[in-house]
Parts: structure tokens; sequence; C-alpha cells
């Protein structure tokens, strides 16, 4: 998985992967939601994502601090793009 | 496309081609009409339907046109409305509308002057578009190719209210050293002068930040605006409640006080809900339409009772009748007299005023009124408190009232303090304070409701030699006033299992109280320290109840995985600015709301140290200060500043987060401990409680200070850079990662964190670099399966069997748009389609033959 794929999740959800981050040693996603028709919708969301027997799974990350500290990344990422 | 020398041109093109059209449209007729061969028509209804899709191009051109000269037009009403709108909120929406609609309008503009040669000699329609700044990312405005923004009058209303402000804040300044020189550092004006002064300073930097966003064209703040609202609107409620709850004495006095009153909070509430609509159209626009529900704040329990107007109706003890109305429900009523603001404590009222109650005393007027009040509050059962605390409750209020008399000569004989009897009644006074439950807090601030005057009645006793040993029973703190409240609170906690009346059946009103008097600092500036780490910081408070933890949100399965290959390098960064407003703001806010509970959860759980001691003495107010930056780090300044003000009051040492009281969380651990964790997992659902304090503990206590050092941005760079490169062997990538990785490993300025976060990143990326290479190397690059949409679909013509030999470039221009009009792969051209381009590329060769 990386940045400018759409994903779909196993619940149907769509997304955009627009920024790659890693922390923890974990990956996550800045991702926006995409509607039925794959068009972008205005929800964002932080995906963590991991590797596990091959399949690839991901989750939305909820935990505030946690985001607080992806966003800073995702903000650095792209005041340097 | 044929290009046009200007709009006449256009015009005419389209009228001509427009007239061929009927004309054709009437020979079909015609022909159908006498009945000729089918061919024939067939072949005249294929040119109308090829010269019918050349007319709407052209037409799509000249209705581009008038959209762009609407525009304009809309533009420029804009631009006439903001320079003679004097609100600065209408300003920043005429300006952002001004630029919504330019940028929007820039890219028609571009793409019309490639039809219209004149249109970019055209300087009205080119500067209404490209004079103005655009925005290009998120909320950023870039102003490199446009001038800054002028509001007109917006400067003007913030200056002057920043002037004034500034001019009141001077005053109370020397009044806090009149204050500081008359009645000491210790004294409840000068606390409360010091209060005022706080307020103000904070009402300075909310207009600095407006200034501020202004300029940068940054978000408003709306939490001050929504916490005024609700403000507003509970003190319309109560105003409303207590008009038709007054007494027929009352009402005949106060009705039309009332009235008034709310019709001004009627008028207040209709101009904030227009300027919040206003702001929140204006952030709306700012985060590019991305909609953000910005919650209104828990309702606060302040209530302001202006008086601006007012002094003139109500003397000091009719406003403090209207305080204890209010302090009946629980309220904390604040009077703002002119622009100051004084306190009114929640349990009793005050004399509101020094200045105002000489005036009033001196008024012969009402000496017969302070008199009636004085016998009033004698009947009562008040007592005249220990001159000592004079400002305390009813007892000093007595005691002041008392005072006011006297100054104006009039001596009153009957008061209990004089009578003989008046060590015993001090002494059932002392039981009763007792036997409600208060406590003696901390004595920096001799002045704060029944603790104090618990305090000084017993010193009363104790100095008039009345042994209280046998009576102090063990919810009486020892009267410590150098220590801090950790030693009260301390005490108060590890004595909890010996009370007679267990604290855990003290009201939350009580111990609301109790903790408003343990968390209020007078020296925030000068901050002790305790290293000591305390009895509930090793946590001997109460253990917590067993809370269910909501499971962590599942992973679930990537099903399918697939590039996108329309999304743009502009549109993407313009996303993701947008994405990390949306998720800052959001998330702030989240924060904001966890944060009481999370400090609570940790408090008694005894995970962090730090926030014991953040409650604990003024360091940890700092400390606390800093821990909130730390949240706010990533939302823009201008929020930051907007939430600062709501999320620690210096001047009353007391957190108030999203319109809680910290200490109703964080001094509460033991016994509310469970209600703040079932608080979280409401709040945050979907993320363990665990894992929420474990960050929370990481973020508040730790990671104060998140700067990267220069080496780590320095390499993280270059591996950014190693992902887009290019890179053609496997053996490259080695050479390169393993370069980087030395860098890494033999870096000693980078922390282990920083190490470790790089090397992950460098193994991922060399990773992804070898298995992209791999799969090239075997002929299955994805690039390579599927079709490149950027591929120019004329070279794609040719595949399927449509020659374009012939063709002007012109022609072949229109074919490409005519193509590109349909959004989708040529392969994913259906038969029919592929028919009918054939058939515009055979007319155009006939027409170019």
């Amino acid at each position: 998985m990386e940045e400018d794929n759409i994903i779909t999740l196993k619940d149907g959800k769509k997304y955009l992967l627009l920024l790659e981050s890693e922390y923890t040693q974990k990956d996550y996603f800045l991702a926006i939601l995409l509607d039925e028709k794959e068009e972008l919708t205005d929800q964002y969301e932080v995906l963590e994502t991991k590797e596990v027997d091959g399949k690839t799974l991901a989750r939305r990350v909820k935990d505030p601090f946690l985001l607080q500290e992806l966003i800073s990344d995702f903000e650095e990422q792209n005041k340097a793009a | 496309m044929a290009q046009y020398r200007d709009i006449k041109s256009l015009r005419q093109s389209v009228e001509s081609q427009a007239s061929n059209l009927n004309r054709l449209d009437e020979e079909i007729s015609r022909l159908k009409s006498a009945g000729t061969d089918s061919n024939n028509i067939s072949q005249k209804e294929n040119k109308l339907k090829n010269d019918t899709i050349r007319y709407n191009s052209i037409m799509d051109i000249l209705n581009n046109y008038n959209s762009l000269i609407e525009g304009v037009k809309e533009i420029k009403e804009l631009e006439d409305k903001k320079n003679d709108s004097l609100d600065y909120i209408r300003c920043f929406n005429y300006d952002t509308k001004i630029i919504e609609l330019k940028n929007e309008l820039e890219p028609l503009y571009l793409s019309l002057c490639n039809n219209i040669q004149d249109l970019q000699n055209n300087e009205e329609i080119k500067n209404a578009i490209t004079g103005l700044p655009k925005i290009v990312k998120g909320n950023k405005v870039d102003s490199s190719n446009g001038k800054d923004l002028d509001f007109p009058g917006l400067r003007k209303v913030l200056n002057e209210s920043i002037d004034n402000h500034a001019k009141l804040l001077d005053k109370l300044n020397s009044d806090l050293k009149k204050y500081e020189k008359g009645y000491g550092q210790h004294s409840t004006e000068y606390m409360q002068c010091k209060s005022n002064i706080e307020a103000e300073k904070n009402y300075i930097r909310d207009k600095e930040t407006m200034v501020k966003a202004l300029q940068k064209h940054e978000e408003i703040p709306m939490d001050s605006l929504y916490k005024a609202l609700d403000q507003e609107k509970e003190k319309l409620e109560r105003y409303k409640k207590d008009l038709k709850e007054l007494s027929k004495e009352d009402d005949k006095k106060f009705r039309k006080i009332y009235e008034d009153e709310i019709a001004i909070i009627e008028g207040n509430i209709d101009r904030l809900a227009d300027e919040i609509t206003d702001a929140k159209n204006y952030n709306d626009a700012i985060k590019k339409g991305k909609n953000i529900e910005i919650k209104k704040s828990k309702a606060s329990k302040e209530v302001d009772i202006h008086m601006y107007e007012r002094q003139k109706f109500l003397n000091d003890r009719e406003i403090n009748v209207l305080a204890q109305k209010l302090s009946a429900y629980d309220y904390t009523a604040s009077i703002i007299i002119g622009s100051s603001r004084k306190a009114v404590m929640p349990e009793k009222t005050q004399v509101v005023n020094e200045t105002n109650n000489t005036k009033t005393v001196n008024n012969t007027e009402n000496i017969e009124d302070l008199k009636a009040y004085y016998e009033e509050l004698i009947k009562e059962g008040n007592l005249v408190g220990p001159q000592k605390f004079a400002g305390n409750g009813y007892a000093s209020e007595l005691n002041a009232v008392k005072n006011a008399l006297a100054a104006n000569g009039v001596v009153v004989e009957s008061t209990k303090v004089s009578n003989d009897n008046e060590l015993e009644e001090m002494k059932e006074y002392y039981q009763k304070l007792i036997s409600e439950g208060h406590i003696i807090g901390p004595l920096k601030f001799p002045g704060n409701g029944y603790a104090s005057e618990l305090k000084g009645v017993k010193d009363y006793l104790i100095s008039h030699g009345v042994d209280l040993s046998n009576d102090l029973n063990n919810q009486t703190i020892p009267v410590t006033p150098e220590k801090t409240s950790v030693t009260n609170e301390n005490s108060k906690l590890s004595s909890s299992d010996e009370t007679t009346e267990p604290i855990k059946d003290m009201s939350d009103e009580e111990f609301d109280e109790m903790m408003d008097n343990l968390f209020r600092f007078d020296d925030y500036d000068e901050p002790e320290t305790i290293e000591e780490e305390t009895e509930l910081a090793k946590g001997t408070a109460e253990e917590p109840e067993t809370i269910e933890e909501e499971p962590e949100q599942e992973f679930e399965e990537v099903i399918e995985t697939k590039p996108c290959s329309w999304i743009k390098a502009h549109k993407k960064q313009i996303l993701i600015g947008a994405g990390i407003t949306a998720l800052s703001i959001a998330t702030v806010l989240l924060i904001a709301q966890v944060l009481p509970a999370v400090i609570a959860a940790l408090k008694t759980k005894s995970i962090l140290t730090i926030t014991n001691q953040m409650m604990a003495n003024g360091a940890q107010w700092k400390l606390s200060s800093a821990a909130q930056k730390a949240v706010l780090h990533s939302a823009n300044e201008a929020l930051a500043a907007g939430l600062k003000g709501s999320l620690f009051n210096p001047a009353s040492g007391i957190w108030t987060i999203a319109g809680t009281n910290l200490t109703d969380f964080a001094g509460a651990a033991a016994l509310k401990h469970a209600a703040a964790l079932s608080k979280l997992s409401v709040l945050v659902p979907g993320v363990s409680i665990t894992s929420l304090l474990g960050s929370a503990a990481i973020y508040t206590g730790k990671k104060l200070d998140k700067d990267r050092s220069p080496i780590y941005t320095a390499i993280d760079k270059v591996i950014s850079d190693m992902k887009k490169e290019e890179i053609d062997s496997l053996a490259e990538i080695d050479v390169k990662s393993e370069a980087i990785k030395k860098q890494i490993d033999t870096n000693t300025e980078m922390t282990k964190e920083e190490k470790e976060r790089l090397t992950y990143k460098l193994n991922k990326v060399t990773k992804k670099k070898k298995a992209k290479l791999e799969k090239k190397a075997k002929g299955i690059d994805k690039e390579k399966e599927q079709p490149n949409k950027t591929k120019d679909p004329l070279l794609e013509l040719e595949t399927i069997g449509i020659s374009l030999d012939g063709l002007t470039e012109e022609d072949k221009k229109e074919i490409r748009d005519i193509i590109n009009q349909k959004s989708r792969e040529l392969s994913e051209f259906t038969d029919e389609e592929i028919e009918e381009l054939k058939e515009i590329v055979d007319k155009l060769k006939g027409v170019s033959k």
C-alpha cells in the first residue's frame, strides 16, 4: 500500500491514501474517504495499516493524542513538499 | 478548435453556425416531406449531427465567456460591498467569496484565453481575476501574485477596541498597586483586581488574535463566540425565571430592570448568533468547504451581570440581591461594572465595589436602606466575622454594613458581636460551619468563602482562649498557611477513613467548593516545586472501580488496492492541506474534551506524577500550560490562542476545559474515577482507555518539546528523496540504503527514537523500491498493464483503426477535446461512440481537403 492508492476495506469503505507516515514502527496514512462512485468526500481519516499473513489490514486511528502526533508529521511532510 | 480574434467574431461564428444548422434542419424536413432517397437524408442528418457537435463546442466557449463576465461583475459588487462595510466579519466573508470566485474563474479565464485572442489584453477582466491573492493550499494564502487584502473599517474597530481595553488595563494596573499598598497582596481587592487584569489581557489577546487571523486569512477562533453565546443564553434563561419568581414587592422595583436587561441580552444573543454564522461561514470557506462541526463548549456556570448602564438603578445591595439569586442556582456570578469584573462567591454575596459602596453609603437616602438591611442580616442570624477577614460572606458583609453605617455617623448598638454571648455564638457558628462539612483550605487567600471564614472563626476563638482541641474533628485540616494545597489534599485523602463523615459522602457541590479553595494560587509566576511524591501520587488513593474498557477498533482487511491515476499533484496538495486542517481542529476539540477525564484517570491510577503536581502547586500550572501547548501544537496559532483562555485562567489558577472545571475531574479522582473513565469511553469510542491513557501520559507529560533534531530532518529528507528517485538497479538501491543507514547509525545527535524511526522508514522505502524494481524486471509493472490516462488519446486512435493523416493541428485538437470531454479512456468508448468519432474524423478530413 502506498500513497495515491485507492483502497477498499472489507466494510466497503474506500479511501484515497494521500500521505504516509511511520510512527513507533507502525504505518499510517492520511486518507480521504471516497463515496461509492469513488468521488471525494469531505471526511478525512488517519489509517493505521499492517501486514499479517500476507494480508493488508487497516483501521481508523481514533486516539486524539496519537492523531495529534501524526498530523504534525503530515504537516511537516506537506510543508516540505 | 479555432481561435477567435475577439468575442465579436466568436458571436458571429455562433450566429452563422446556428443559421447553418437551421438551414440544414429545414432542408432535411423538406427532403423528408418530398420523399427523397433515404441515403441522402441520412447523409444530411449525419452532417447535422456533426455540425451540432461543433456548434455546441462553440456555444460552450460563449457560455463560459458569459459566466466569466458574470463572475467579474460579481467580484466587483463584492468589492464595493466590502469597501462599504464596517463589519469586520463581513469583510472577511466578502474577501473569502471574492477569493473563491477568483479561484473558480481563473482556470476558466485561462482556458478562454486560448479561444479568444484579445481576452488576455482585456485589463479589466485580467485585473479582476488575477489581482487578488488566491488560496493555494488548505487555509494558506499565497499573496505572491497579489496585494495584501485590505479590510476597511475592520482595523479601526479592532484597534479602537484594543486601545480602550489597553487604557482600562493601565487603570487596573494602577489600581493593583494601590490595592497592594492599601490592602496587601492577599486581600480580596488585590486578587480581584489581578483577576480583572488577566481578563482584560485575555480580551486584548482575543482581539489581537482576530487581527492576526485577518492578516493571515486564518480561521477565526470560535470558542469565545460560542462561550459568549452560551453565557448570554443562560443569563436570559435565569433572568426570565427570576422575573417570574419575583415577589410582589420586588416585582415593583425590579421588573423594569429585569425587562431592560432581558431586552439587552436578547439583542446580544441575536448579534452573537449573526457573528457566529458569519464566522462559521468564513471558517468553512477557509477550510475549503470542509465541514467541521465545532461543538459548543459545555454550558458554563458563570454568569455576568452587566452593570454598564445599571448603576443608576441599582445600589450595591440590590446588586448583591441579584447575585444572591444567581448563586442560589449554583451560578458563579460576576458583576461587571463598567468593564471591571468583580467576582462574587457562589455561596455568598459580598460587598461589590469599594468605591460604589462608599458612594452608596454617603448617599443619605440610602442610610435607611442600609440600616434596614443590617437589621435583616442580624435577624437572619448572621454574625460579624473577624475583622481580619473583611469581605467574607454574610459575616463580613454584616461587618461592612456596620462599618459603613458607622462611617456615616450611625452607630448600631444591637450587634450580636458585641453582646456578652459573643464567644458562645462564635462557638456555635464554628460548630455550624463544621457540621456543614466545611474545611479549612489553603490560607494564602483569606477571603474565599466558608473555608477561610472557618479559619477566621477558629483563630478568633483560640485567641479568646477557647480550647478547640476536643472540637477539632478530622474534617478540619490543620492550618498550615505556608504549605501548599498538596498537604491539605493529602491530609484529606489519607485521613478519609477516619472521618466521621467520609469524603465519599460529600456532595458534589461541597467537593467543588473544597477544590476551588484548594486550587487557588496567588503566585503562579514564581511557582514552588514539589519534589516529594505525594501519597496520592504513590497510588494510595481509593482503588479505581473496574471499568469495562471499550475494545480498540478492530483492523479490517484491505480487499482491494489500486492506483489512483486521476489525482493531480495540485489537487492532492489542496486535499492534504484541508485534511490536516480538518483533522487538527477536530482533534484539538476532542482533546479539549477528553483531557480533564484523562487527567482525572491518570491521577487516580497514579500513572503520571505530573498530573498530581500539576494540580498541586504553581509549577504544575506552568507545566499544564506547556502540556496544553503540546496538545495544541498542530492547530493553527489563532485556534490555539482562542482556546487558551478557556483552558487555563492564570488569575484564578483554575483550568476550565471545554467548559468543565478541571477540578471536577482531577480533584475528585478517588471518587469520580469511574465516572471519568466512562466519560472517556463515551468521548472517544473505539479507543481503549488503557491506550488513551498511555498516549496521554506520553503527550501530556513527556513530549512537551517535540522538535526534531536538524540531522533527523535532513536524513528524513534524503529518505523521502530516495523514495521518489528513479533507481534502475537493486545494487544501487542497496548502496544508497547502506549509505543512509551508516549516517543514521553513526550520528550522535539524534535520539534513539529518532534513529529507530528513520531506520524503519529507510527499510520500508528500500523494500518498496526493490519490490517495484523486481516487478518491473518481470514485466508486470502495473504501469505497463494499465493504460496511461495521461497518454495522448490521439495516439490510441491509430490503434483502433482511425487514421489521423491529413488532419490539421486544429482538427486534431478538436478531436482530442471531444475525447477528453467524455472523461473516459478510449478503450472504454462504446462502439457507437467510436463510430461517431470515426465519422467526425472523416468529416474533418473532408473539410480539410
